[in-house]
């Protein structure tokens, strides 16, 4: 249970003021003379408002037009991270589209050789007996046809990747 | 010591949001009026307003933190963002308060992160310069004792204390910046109160 005197704010702000004890009713400081709470609180807020005066004349805080300044570079900046954010976003889905046509790429040859050398002697079988050359050339580079659209499609964009992943600037 | 120090300041530099580096501050040494357009404050006002509270903003954080460089540091991010906040109060008084709430949080925030565990009581009292002389000692002697005193309270007695009684705010005001409901302020500023003079008390025995 608190158990605050009457006289308990105009005190504190008679304390925090600095109207203390110069400038209050002597009533009042007669009060604060007889009241061991209130010349408790006296004390303390007396204190805390020396020591509050004596840190802000001791402080040594930089110029307004300094902090303004820095406030308004640092917005600038993190506006251009900001705007700069889909860029970087764009590039880095290259930069993954990029790997991924590549790697489809390599997993391409190997197969698509077997299958382009195997489809050849097939089709040349198939000449030999049919003797139909059209049917034959379609059937030999039907397997080889991922293989050329992989190669083309790395042709494109290896160099647009590696361009936006090394640019800087 | 050293460690600890290093420590503080690696950790505030995951509470600030990225400041700006070097290479950014050269790109950035022009013209920056166009940023300026999204604070809600022109310059001179905000210089008006500035030069009114900065030493006391100043103060509060260095009670509250017990650590000059943290509160210099903190004064920086405080205002930086006042000034980008969305709709800052346009009363004076109230302006005031948001500044503080802002203080506040990042005072809190840097607790959280751990940036300051506990006030180093010499720290508290070593930060600014102890005037000298034989008329100042008793002066020099109190500060010290309130240091002591300070430093063994948690961040939320600092607070209360110091907008209370050294800048004298209204339980109004404190609510509003510390962000605690005015009806409680009464009951934890009597229980601050009476444990600093506790501490005070102990520290003069």
């Amino acid at each position: 249970m608190i158990r605050e005197c009457l006289h308990e704010r105009e005190v504190v702000g008679a304390a925090t003021s600095g109207d203390w004890p110069c400038r209050v009713e002597p009533a009042l400081r007669a009060h604060v003379a007889a009241c061991n709470s209130c010349s408790a609180l006296v004390e303390l807020a007396t204190m805390l408002r020396d020591d509050h005066d004596a840190l802000c004349r001791e402080a040594r805080v930089p110029p307004a037009a300094h902090v303004w300044r820095r406030a308004a570079i640092r917005t600038r900046v993190e506006a251009q991270r900001a705007a700069a954010q889909p860029i970087i976003v764009t590039e880095r889905f290259a930069a993954a589209c990029a790997t991924g046509i590549l790697f489809a790429a390599f997993s391409w040859v190997s197969p698509a050789r077997v299958w382009a050398a195997l489809a050849t002697q097939a089709a040349t079988r198939f000449a030999e007996n049919c003797s139909d050359l059209t049917i034959a050339s379609s059937a030999a580079l039907k397997p080889a046809l991922p293989l050329v659209i992989g190669l083309t499609a790395c042709a494109l964009f290896v160099p647009v990747a590696l361009h936006f992943l090394l640019w800087d600037d | 010591m050293r460690s600890r120090t290093s420590s503080v300041y690696s950790t505030l530099d995951s509470l600030m949001t990225p400041d700006v580096t070097f290479s950014e501050l050269a790109q950035s040494d022009g013209d920056v009026s166009e940023a300026t357009r999204t604070f809600q404050m022109d310059e001179d006002a905000f210089r008006r307003f500035y030069d009114g509270t900065a030493r006391s903003l100043w103060a509060y954080l260095w009670r509250t933190t017990g650590d000059a460089r943290l509160a210099d540091d903190l004064l920086q991010e405080v205002y930086y963002r006042f000034l980008r906040s969305a709709a800052p109060p346009t009363d004076e008084k109230h302006r005031r308060n948001y500044l503080f709430r802002i203080a506040t949080n990042l005072v809190r925030d840097a607790r959280r992160r751990r940036a300051f565990d506990a006030l180093d009581e010499r720290a508290a009292v070593d930060a600014t310069e102890v005037p000298s002389g034989e008329d100042l000692a008793a002066r020099s002697a109190r500060k010290i004792d309130i240091g002591r005193a300070m430093a063994r309270l948690s961040v939320r007695e600092r607070g209360l204390l110091w907008l209370a009684y050294a800048n004298g705010c209204s339980h109004q005001e404190i609510a509003a910046a510390l962000g605690l409901k005015p009806s409680s302020i009464k009951m934890l500023l009597f229980r601050a109160r009476r444990r600093l003079a506790a501490l005070l008390a102990r520290g003069r025995r």
